[in-house]
């Protein structure tokens, strides 16, 4: 794992105790669009489209693979946001 | 009983009427087309709106009792009179899709567009949104509202179990007849969608003529990012140009839109794509601290958090700290009873993240080395407090945020919490500025905050009510800017107290807000964003090319805070309050 490409969000889901093989965590994958590996973004469940922020839902071990990849410059959970209007 | 063919104020008289017979129906009486509310000679019965499925036969509903006046519009409703006893069984019939009650009518001021002179613009531009797609990634919509008719082209449920889009392997997209099956349990997002393009003839939206693209969210922001890219693939398929509403927001990121759906929405928009944000609605809050850390001196913050029973589920409370990379530090963290966790530094090898445990609860810090978006350092907090017996004494104190610097250069550290419903800040580190995130906070957007124009209301019932907030200025509850960069934002000002738009009949709708059967007031600067959202359609459509950055200087210039010249930017107001007139 680089964790230099992490960010903090994603480095703190990472290291809850749950069953790694069971995890899936949504995240915004940013990719050097020239060199990225379109199959093997495929391969982990990143989507296809979507220019230099890709988003996915990948297991603990597709955020460790990508963060190896030199074409990966950055992987960030993604969160919850909250609507802006009462009731 | 299928409620959900009912307009809410039907249902609440019908309910009323089982439970309490004909002596329920004086209130409603005031309000809906009751024709008698005697049960002699004859049972009360109500005057509505039937809205068929298409091409059904009606005439079978005299049957029931009911009598279907006339011939059907273009659009197949009829109009009928209706037993209260025969509600039940009318809305279990297979041909009839929707039940409105008919209503007393009372002029009604459509106050926020009018301050805003929009009908003006529209009236002497003779623009309307047609030709032009208004996309909104919220909470839904409601497929069969009036105010909709004919003019959603395409849903993506992201909630239902499908095998989704291009954008996103998840969610069913759908159109045409197969949209109902996609509903707005919340409201928010046809509200917005009514204020952007409704059609009625007294709360008109602002482009009552701009196709809808809609995308019902789980609201995680990768999903929001799928959703926008999403709309403007539709538009592009279309040949139509599109303008994006997202009146939602959060804490977790730098406000300084440099996060991922930030940058997601810089990519996205060009020519003829445009995305507005709400600011957000934490103008009141203590959600941001902000402390000058010197070179081995130690600052803290203190955290005021909710109380969790012996009963109550876990809940975790989250801070979100960012301060220049120039500079390093140590975070710990104190529990009430003044125990604290070791002073963790920047953690740039391996796992950042480390757990402790105090006597009231479970921490874990996480401090990793410089974000690779913007350089900055960014250290998370997680606090999960164990629950209290009720007949403990209270903890004594606070929990706190110690910071103590190490390689101080700058020594800005900015800190704010992502849930304001379990903790806030307290004490003198309080500050109340960049308090806009993402996605607001992203550039390429055109961020928006609330202006109050109405603070006095009748519902339906005609209960008098009044808000808390100052008539005619910049609603309290509207987020400052600017953001943690010093960029300025928001950008500008729209109405967002108390509008009233669209209500879904899927969603709780609360009686003191309901100014109609199918209207509903509600505030934020989520009201704020659709208002702008509809401007920027009429804008699309009198120049389909018309670039993000274009757009923003024309509102910008058209904006106003009352007392100053124009051009003058407040981190609460932005450039001021639009005027459409002269856009």
């Amino acid at each position: 794992m680089d964790w230099s490409k992490v960010d903090a969000a994603l480095a703190g889901a990472l290291a809850d105790s749950v069953d790694p093989g069971e995890r899936r965590l949504a995240v915004f994958v940013h990719v050097e669009v020239e060199q990225a590996d379109a199959s093997l973004l495929a391969d982990l469940d990143v989507q296809a489209v979507g220019g230099g922020v890709r988003t996915g839902t990948v297991s603990p071990a597709g955020v460790d693979h990508l963060t190896d990849q030199p074409w990966v410059t950055r992987v960030q959970l993604s969160g919850p946001l909250r609507l802006l209007g009462d009731g | 009983m299928r409620y959900e063919k009912l307009s809410p104020t039907l249902a609440v008289a019908v309910d009323d009427y089982a439970r309490a017979g004909v002596r329920a129906l004086a209130v409603h009486s005031q309000n809906l087309g009751m024709v008698s509310v005697d049960d002699t000679p004859k049972p009360p019965r109500v005057v509505v709106f039937l809205h068929p499925k298409a091409g059904a036969d009606l005439d079978h509903l005299s049957d029931l009792g009911i009598e279907v006046n006339g011939a059907a519009g273009s659009d197949g409703v009829r109009t009928a009179i209706v037993p209260m006893d025969s509600i039940d069984q009318l809305s279990e019939d297979g041909a009839v899709s929707r039940i409105v009650p008919a209503q007393r009518l009372r002029l009604l001021m459509d106050v926020a567009r009018a301050a805003i002179k929009v009908p003006a613009f529209r009236k002497t531009a003779k623009l309307s949104g047609k030709g032009v797609i208004v996309g909104v990634v919220d909470t839904g919509i409601e497929v069969g509202h009036p105010d909709f008719a004919g003019r959603i082209l395409q849903v993506w449920d992201q909630t239902l179990n499908g095998t989704g889009v291009v954008e996103g392997a998840y969610g069913v997209e759908l159109s045409g007849a197969a949209m109902v099956q996609s509903r707005d349990t919340v409201g928010h997002g046809t509200h917005v969608a009514g204020i952007a393009a409704g059609a009625d003839p007294t709360y008109t939206g602002v482009a009552p003529e701009a196709d809808l693209v809609i995308v019902k969210s789980d609201l995680m922001d990768a999903h929001i990012a799928d959703g926008i890219r999403y709309i403007f693939r539709v538009a592009e398929e279309r040949n139509m140009p599109a303008v994006v509403n997202l009146s939602l927001g959060g804490h977790a990121d730098g406000h300084d839109g440099s996060d991922s759906l930030s940058a997601v929405i810089d990519e996205a928009v060009g020519p003829g794509r445009i995305v507005c944000c709400a600011a957000g609605n934490e103008g009141n809050l203590n959600i941001h601290a902000q402390v000058l850390v010197q070179k081995g001196r130690t600052r803290t913050i203190a955290c005021a958090m909710a109380r969790r029973g012996p009963n109550d589920p876990a809940f975790v409370a989250a801070y979100n700290g960012w301060y220049s990379r120039a500079d390093r530090l140590e975070v710990s963290v104190v529990s009430p009873s003044e125990v604290a966790t070791p002073f963790q530094s920047i953690l740039a090898t391996g796992s950042p993240s480390k757990d402790y445990q105090l006597p009231e609860g479970a921490v874990r810090i996480i401090t990793p080395g410089p974000d690779p978006a913007n350089g900055d350092h960014n250290f998370v907090v997680m606090i999960e407090p164990a629950p209290t017996s009720p007949t403990a004494p209270a903890p004594g104190g606070q929990w706190r945020l110690r910071l103590k610097g190490t390689k101080v250069s700058k020594g800005t550290v900015d800190v704010w919490t992502i849930d304001e419903r379990v903790s806030l800040f307290s004490g003198r580190t309080v500050v109340d500025n960049m308090k806009i995130g993402s996605p607001g906070a992203a550039s390429g957007a055109i961020t928006l905050a609330s202006y109050t124009t109405k603070v006095e209301w009748e519902n339906m019932f005609g209960d008098p009510f009044t808000a808390g907030l100052e008539l005619d200025d910049v609603s309290d509850f509207s987020s400052e800017g600017p953001r943690r960069d010093g960029a300025e934002k928001p950008d500008l000002a729209a109405p967002g107290a108390m509008i009233a738009a669209a209500l879904s009949v899927h969603s709780g709708a609360q009686p003191n807000f309901l100014v109609d059967s199918l209207h509903t007031l509600k505030s934020g600067t989520s009201m704020a964003t659709p208002f702008v959202v509809g401007l920027v359609a009429l804008l699309l459509q009198r120049q389909p090319d018309l670039k993000p950055a274009a757009a923003k200087t024309l509102l910008r210039k058209n904006s106003l805070i009352p007392g100053q010249k124009t051009g003058v930017f407040d981190p609460k107001w932005g450039y001021g309050v639009i005027s459409a007139k002269g856009l």
